[in-house]
Formats: C-alpha cells, sequence, structure tokens
C-alpha cells in the first residue's frame, strides 16, 4: 500500500464526504425524532430519491452545465414539502395514538413506506449503485503538484458546508427554526406560547426529509447511491444518532464524522476493506458496549 | 394439560380437532407438496409466536428477530459439515444461539424503544456480512468451496420428520405462551410493557426478565432454524438475513393481533398465503413492496390486528345492545 500525499488527500476528502452526508442525514433524522418523537425508518430512502431526481437533473436534461451545478444546489428545498406531505398523509393519524402504539404504528408504517419505494425505484431504475457521471457537468479533473482530485467531490462537499450552513441560519434566526429548538426543550411550553406544535412538527418533517435529500444530493455526485441502500443508511444514521447523542445538533454532527472517517478507514485498508458498509454497526455495538450515552450525551428514548 | 383447560372448552376441541389433522394429515391424505406447505407454514407460525414474546407481551419490538433463526441454520451447518453427529451439532448450535442472545441483550437493552429495533435491525445486516465473509464462507459446504453465503448440508431431505418436529415445536412455543400468558412471568412482562420504570420501582428485576425473554425467543427461532436447514438442505445468507424476511415475523404477529396467542398464528397463515401469491399474484421481484403495503395497512388501520379488529366489533355490538336498552328504560320512563 503506497502511502503517499495523494492517497492520503483523497482518503481525507473521501471521509469528510461521508462524515458530512452522514452528519446531515443524521441531523434531519434527530431533529424529526426531538420535535416530532417519531423515527422516520424511511429516512434513508429520501436519501435514494434525492439521488435520483438529482441523478435524472443532470443526465435527461439538456441545460447548460453551470445551471444544472445551480439547480442541484436547489434542488432540496422542493423535499420540504415532499417530507410535509409524508408526515400529513402517513405520521400524522398515529400520532393521536398511546405512546407505544405510536412506535409500533409508526415503525410499520415508516418501514413499510421503505419497501415499496425501494421495490418501486429498483424495477424502474435497476439495483445497481449508481453515480452522476462527470461529462455531464463538465467538471474538471483538478490537480494540484501530485494530489489530484475529482472536482466533483469538492462540489459534494461544497454543497454539505452550505446546506449546514442553512440550516444553522434557519434554527437560530427564524421563528420556525427557533420553535423547533424550543419544541425539544420544553414541547407543552410552546404550546402554550401559542405555537401549533403540529404545525411545527409538520415542517420539521419537511427539514428533515430535505436534509436526506441533501445528503442523497452529495451521494450522487461521489459515492453513489443504489435502490436498496435506503434501510442500510437509516440503521448507520441511528449509528450517528447512538455515538453523537441527540440532546443537540452537534452531536450527530460529530457522531456523523467520527463514524465516516471510521467508514472511510476501513474502505482503504485492504485487509478491513470488506468490512466498510458495516462500520456504523460495528460502531454501534461497541458505542453500547463502553459508553451508550454517546459523546454529548442524551438519553436513547 | 391445565392450561389448555383455561382455554375454554370451544377453543379447546377446535385445537384438538385441528391437531389431529395436521398429525394424520400426511400419513393418510396429503401430498409432498401439501406438506411442505405446511411445513412452511409452521415455521412461520413458530416464528411469529416467538417473536411475539418480545414484541406483544414485552413491549420491546425485536426487528433482529431472524438473526437468531439465521445462527441457528448457518451454526448447524458448519457444524454438521464438520461431521458432527446430528443430534450433537444441533444442540450444539442451540447453545451458540442462546449465547449470542444472552450476551447481545447486555450492549443492546441500554436501549429502548425505536432504537432498540432498529439497533436490533442493524444486527441482520452485521450477519449478512459475516456469513458471507471470507472467514465463515470455506466452513459453509461439505466440499470447502468458496460459496457466497450459501451454506450446504446433505441430510437427505427428511420430509416428513421434519414436518413432525415442526409441529411439535409449533404446540410446545403455543404451550409456552399460554404458559407465560398466565402466569407471574407473564405479569412481570405486561408490568415492563406498561411501564418499564415504575415495573422497577415496584420491584421487578426488569433485566433479568428481559434477558430470560429474549434467550427464550432466540432459542425458539433457532430451534426453527437448525430445523429449517436440516429439512431443507440449502440456506443462503441473502435471503436468512435479509431486511424484507426480517419484517416477516413482526408482519406476521401485528396483521394477527399482537400480545396475544391466537393473533400471530392468524396472522402468519393469512401473511403466508399473500406471500405465496394465492389469495392474489404478485409480480416477481413485489415481495418488498407488497410486505410494505400491509406493514402500511396494519400500521395505519390495524395496530391490533384481526383480533383488534373482531374485539372492536364485538365491543360495539354490546355497546350497542346496551345503550338501546338503556334507552328503552328512558322512554318507559318519561311515559309516565
Amino acid at each position: 500500500m503506497t502511502v503517499d500525499i495523494s492517497t492520503i488527500v483523497q482518503n481525507i476528502v473521501a471521509g469528510l464526504i461521508f462524515g458530512g452526508s452522514y452528519a446531515l442525514v443524521a441531523v434531519g433524522m434527530s431533529l424529526i425524532f426531538r420535535v416530532t418523537g417519531v423515527l422516520n425508518l424511511a429516512h434513508g430512502d429520501f436519501i435514494t430519491i434525492g439521488g435520483i431526481f438529482s441523478y435524472l437533473l443532470v443526465v435527461s436534461t439538456s441545460l447548460p452545465p453551470l445551471v444544472k451545478i445551480i439547480l442541484l444546489v436547489l434542488m432540496f428545498p422542493p423535499f420540504v414539502a415532499i417530507g410535509m406531505l409524508f408526515e400529513r398523509v402517513l405520521i400524522r393519524p398515529v400520532m393521536k395514538r398511546r405512546s407505544e402504539d405510536v412506535i409500533i404504528s409508526s415503525i410499520l408504517i415508516t418501514i413499510g413506506f421503505a419497501f415499496i419505494v425501494e421495490d418501486l425505484i429498483a424495477r424502474s431504475f435497476g439495483s445497481f449503485k449508481t453515480l452522476i457521471p462527470m461529462e455531464y457537468l463538465n467538471l474538471p479533473q483538478l490537480a494540484y503538484g501530485s494530489v489530484s482530485l475529482a472536482s466533483a467531490d469538492l462540489l459534494g462537499l461544497g454543497l454539505i458546508v452550505l446546506v449546514t450552513a442553512v440550516l444553522f441560519f434557519y434554527l437560530r434566526t427564524t421563528l420556525a427554526g427557533k420553535a423547533m429548538r424550543a419544541i425539544t426543550d420544553d414541547r407543552e411550553a410552546v404550546a402554550y406560547m401559542g405555537v401549533s406544535v403540529q404545525r411545527i412538527s409538520m415542517l420539521t418533517f419537511g427539514v428533515g426529509t430535505a436534509l436526506a435529500a441533501a445528503g442523497g444530493v452529495v451521494f450522487a455526485l461521489t459515492k453513489g447511491f443504489g435502490a436498496y441502500d435506503g434501510i442500510l443508511l437509516t440503521v448507520a444514521a441511528l449509528s450517528v444518532m447512538v455515538l453523537g447523542g441527540v440532546e443537540s445538533i452537534l452531536g450527530p454532527l460529530i457522531g456523523g464524522f467520527v463514524i465516516g472517517f471510521a467508514q472511510q478507514i476501513t474502505l482503504a485498508y485492504p485487509p478491513t476493506a470488506f468490512w466498510g458498509p458495516s462500520a456504523p454497526l460495528i460502531v454501534l455495538i461497541l458505542v453500547l458496549l463502553i459508553r451508550p450515552k454517546g459523546i454529548t450525551g442524551g438519553t436513547s428514548e | 394439560m391445565k392450561t389448555i383447560l383455561r382455554a375454554g372448552y370451544l377453543s379447546r376441541y377446535v385445537a384438538i380437532a385441528l391437531l389431529a389433522l395436521l398429525v394424520i394429515g400426511p400419513l393418510r391424505f396429503m401430498q409432498l407438496f401439501q406438506i411442505i406447505l405446511v411445513y412452511q407454514l409452521l415455521i412461520s407460525v413458530i416464528l411469529a409466536l416467538s417473536y411475539d414474546f418480545m414484541g406483544g407481551f414485552m413491549g420491546y419490538v425485536n426487528l433482529g428477530h431472524i438473526v437468531y433463526f439465521g445462527l441457528g441454520t448457518f451454526a448447524f451447518g458448519i457444524l454438521f459439515n464438520l461431521g458432527i453427529n446430528t443430534i450433537l451439532a444441533a444442540a450444539m448450535a442451540l447453545v451458540i444461539v442462546v449465547a449470542f442472545a444472552a450476551g447481545i441483550s447486555f450492549p443492546m437493552y441500554r436501549l429502548k424503544g425505536f432504537y432498540f429495533a432498529v439497533a436490533m435491525l442493524g444486527l441482520v445486516f452485521l450477519f449478512y456480512y459475516i456469513m458471507i465473509s471470507d472467514y465463515v464462507t470455506p466452513w459453509l459446504t461439505p466440499t470447502h468451496q468458496l460459496s457466497f453465503g450459501y451454506v450446504v448440508i446433505n441430510s437427505g431431505y427428511p420430509v416428513h420428520e421434519s414436518y413432525y418436529i415442526a409441529l411439535a415445536l409449533a404446540a410446545i412455543t403455543v404451550l409456552v405462551s399460554v404458559r407465560i400468558r398466565h402466569s407471574k412471568f407473564g405479569l412481570a412482562l405486561k408490568a415492563i410493557k406498561e411501564n418499564e420504570q415504575t415495573a422497577e420501582v415496584v420491584g421487578i428485576n426488569t433485566f433479568r426478565y428481559k434477558l430470560l425473554t429474549m434467550v427464550l425467543s432466540a432459542s425458539i427461532a433457532g430451534s426453527a432454524g437448525i430445523l429449517s436447514l436440516w429439512q431443507g438442505n440449502q440456506a443462503t445468507a441473502a435471503t436468512v438475513f435479509s431486511i424484507v424476511n426480517a419484517f416477516g415475523p413482526v408482519t406476521m404477529a401485528m396483521l394477527g393481533g399482537t400480545g396475544t396467542i391466537i393473533g400471530p398464528i392468524i396472522g402468519s397463515a393469512l401473511f403466508y398465503l399473500v406471500q405465496q401469491g394465492v389469495l392474489f399474484p404478485i409480480p416477481a421481484g413485489y415481495i418488498g413492496a407488497v410486505t410494505g403495503a400491509v406493514l402500511v395497512f396494519v400500521g395505519l388501520a390495524a395496530p391490533g390486528g384481526i383480533v383488534g379488529i373482531v374485539r372492536a366489533g364485538l365491543a360495539r355490538r354490546a355497546r350497542i345492545l346496551r345503550s338501546g336498552n338503556r334507552q328503552f328504560e328512558y322512554l318507559q320512563t318519561v311515559q309516565h
């Protein structure tokens, strides 16, 4: 195994991309969970759907490459509407039930949705991993000295940074964002303040789903996505949540990068490369054995 | 025998009649394919019932239940191919499953609710990777060739014997269910399901019960897995450790009615018919989508399953009848 600068840099970039994507997706899932109390097992499949939309956008339309890139960046906000619709139709009806019933009902509904989506995608597009080919976007291969990078990777990284920044801005400054943070603190108090918890919950589902879709766009640009990856990604996001802790937004963010790098290191080192995709699970079990509260704490209930 | 007596006269006779039919069937009037059909149905029932110990009685949704089935299958296959005597291999495989179930309880029970469910689901993925890895693959076949997750043994396809063993195992599982239901053990599980913190406060050693239930559930599922390989002679990691199949036991239990004994049985029968395309044809490759549709339906409309629907219907009738009487009385009083 040659240990030259180029390999190291590429691995670092790949780790950042994995980590950033996992972080985004996990932040989305934990936001939904902390605001609505529901774990969306179809979350990972929205990643795949986001990937498909971006793939179709790039490959099937004949717009100039720059426009495509801009559209890719702007692509995920419509997913807010999709997420809100999902909540309205599938989640809202079960929220009125007793708490044990909510858990099992939402598990059934979201996983059922995931199965249906995965099969439909596989039948329509095939079940193998796809990636947006570079030519469609006219992206050059970058080189700096002996280090070469795919600019699609940099674009993906840029998207991650952009989305994270927008998210922080949204949660800090907008009324809805503040309401979301407040609900995770004290649900009743927010209701007393005159905020419709139901509407905010619906909006949160939208935001969380959009984050997942953003992750999907990044995957489409860099690592590829497959029809049946959804549930595995959901499990990985859960590992991130357990590792990072859910007390704050920072938790899943940190957890995402830790697991992303862990996965990249596992993949890059040939003897362990086979275990790459299962790295999040192994980390999960280790975390549970050593420090179940996670890095930033917060109950895993 | 006492537990059967509790079930009420009609259900007792129906159960005995059904059992008699299933016992005599293969000897008299059942053809080979029918025997295999019923056998597979029995395996489904066993898996659904054993899952419900955790999911229905105790309230812990164990989405990784199928891991115990698969581990039993693969452990038995490896041991059998090493030349170990069948019964000894089966016993050893069962011990492995039980040991794993006990061991995994320690980290996993630190989670609850959603987290527990998804983490256990993750085990299915993990085992898939383990079983197709280079460490395990050479041991899966008698000729030690690489098989990418296929485990193969040669036991001669014992259809009749495995049918009766499955029947016995199913009967045992039902009896165990009934016993648990009407015992102190079952009461403790119910308390844990209702409110685990309160149960702890009241003095129930929740971890002990959680551990025992996991082991019990796992041992039955593991036995089914061992039996399954012995009967079918082959299994693949792709089917046994697949996410869609992992939801089989849960779907069946929920469809029929979780937390009951007859529920998982009805649910298994119904779901099995749907899966085999008996009720309506399923285009190839859509098994997952159909399972998903059933899951969504059960989750949205019928979290109590068929049993829940029947109970609700009966309760409604009782209420209507009762209120009808009261209205009648009211009218009579007013007339005076």
